[in-house]
């Protein structure tokens, strides 16, 4: 039973813009948001500004040198807030972004469906060779890993690991005595077999 | 059908015990079971579990508490090392006593250097045996006194439940585990538990929790205190950070507990 994997590609890719469509709403949405209780925060904080400066005058400070309000361009453009130039701004890079992604992602997996398709043509299995071959590489990574820390790492002998190798150690020497022994004992307990 | 005489069996069991009972009072420092009923007098001259016990306790004289906590932990790897004795004995002695049977049945002389090959055999085998028991029960006996240091530590400074980490020796060696319960995913920063949340049993692969005497036989991670008031920078390293900080808190905010 053969796979149309052309179709499967595309319903997948159809899939993916309209999540990344949405995806992208509800963070246009959220942004628009917070750019509205910013541009609050900041008329609030102006007129806080404005009061200080009024105030100051009034005691003959200098309001140039602190809370010095902005220009009126400056407020006019807080006042327009950033939404606009962001929405265009937004809307354009999704637009480069997949002008950029698609071409990239389609030759491959293209690639990948023109290769299976003519397999299938031809009426041949596909091999697992190319994942057999990305375990192989990642295994090969986790050795070489191990292999570093190993060459980097002195060898740290603690006291619990000096007592380790004195009891195995012992063990060791004493086996060997006492298997030189075993034959010597047999002998001296006279023990006839 | 003729086996090995009884003399000879028990020989072989003489010298395997005494070779073990040899070792047990070397590791152990002492006999726990001798001494049941007993006030034990330590020493930290020769290096054993109970030494290294007592060292992790900060070369303090212990109270009934941590005495009897040392002479459980003595007791259990004392009945470990027992258990392997009486297991290497009956192998032996049946490999043997099969030999002899078989040689009898043929009509044939047995040869004693036969029989003490089986004998060497049995003792390389205990001998892995006893690697593991030796190696679990002092980090055991490591963790378990420093825990209890790091209790009475914590009293004095009104902590009931202390902030404790693992400190791991990163290498080849480093088991799954302990990427996982004792570091946080940045493979730096130790990952912080509360001492009641750690086991005292041995561990298996997928418990929620990590365990004093370690997360393998052959685990290196040491537990550390971290007082209040101290987190950890971006390298993992330990430092100051204000007088109310509380880094468990802020760490299982952003890295909640992995099981």
């Amino acid at each position: 039973m053969s796979m149309d994997y052309k179709a499967k590609y595309k319903e997948m890719r159809a899939q993916l813009i309209k999540s990344s469509d949405l995806a992208f709403r509800l963070g246009y949405e959220q942004g628009m948001k917070d750019a509205q209780v910013e541009n609050m925060q900041m008329q609030m904080e102006q007129q806080a500004q404005q009061m200080a400066q009024q105030a100051a005058m009034m005691q003959g400070g200098q309001p140039g040198q602190e809370g010095q309000p902005m220009s009126e361009e400056e407020a006019a453009m807080q006042e327009q807030g950033g939404a606009p130039q962001d929405k265009q701004g937004m809307e354009q890079a999704q637009m480069e972004e997949e002008q950029e992604m698609e071409p990239g992602q389609g030759t491959e997996l293209d690639n990948h469906i023109n290769e299976l398709e003519s397999l299938v043509a031809k009426g041949e299995k596909p091999t697992v060779t190319d994942l057999r071959k990305a375990v192989e590489a990642l295994s090969n990574v986790r050795k070489n890993q191990k292999a570093k820390m190993k060459a980097n790492k002195p060898a740290v002998a603690t006291a619990q690991k000096k007592l380790v190798d004195s009891i195995l150690g012992k063990w060791e020497k004493e086996s060997k005595m006492t298997a030189e022994n075993l034959e010597e004992l047999i002998a001296t307990e006279g023990l006839k077999l | 059908m003729k086996g090995l005489p009884l003399k000879i069996i028990d020989k072989i069991e003489e010298i395997i015990g005494a070779q073990f009972d040899e070792i047990t009072l070397d590791f152990l420092g002492i006999i726990p079971k001798l001494s049941r009923n007993k006030r034990i007098v330590f020493t930290t001259t020769r290096s054993n579990l109970t030494s290294l016990f007592l060292q992790a306790l900060g070369h303090r004289k212990p109270n009934q508490d941590e005495e009897d906590t040392l002479k459980g932990c003595l007791r259990v790897a004392a009945n470990y090392i027992d258990a392997l004795k009486e297991r290497t004995q009956a192998r032996a002695v049946q490999t043997a006593n099969a030999y002899a049977q078989e040689t009898f049945a043929n009509n044939k002389q047995i040869a004693p250097s036969k029989i003490r090959k089986i004998v060497v055999e049995e003792m390389g085998k205990a001998q892995n045996h006893l690697k593991l028991i030796v190696n679990s029960e002092t980090n055991k006996a490591v963790n378990t006194g420093t825990a209890l240091q790091i209790q009475k530590v914590a009293d004095d400074v009104g902590d009931k439940d202390p902030v404790v980490f693992f400190l791991v020796t990163k290498d080849d060696k480093t088991g799954d585990e302990e990427w996982i319960l004792h570091l946080l995913p940045d493979r730096k920063t130790p990952r912080l538990w509360y001492l009641s949340e750690i086991g005292a049993g041995y561990h298996k692969v997928g418990d929620p929790n990590p365990k004093l005497p370690g997360l393998h036989p052959n685990c290196r991670c040491k537990i550390t205190y971290l007082p209040k008031s101290f987190g950890f920078g971006p390298e993992g390293k330990i430092k100051w950070v204000e007088l109310d900080h509380d880094e468990i808190k802020e760490q299982r905010k952003a890295h909640p507990l992995p099981r």
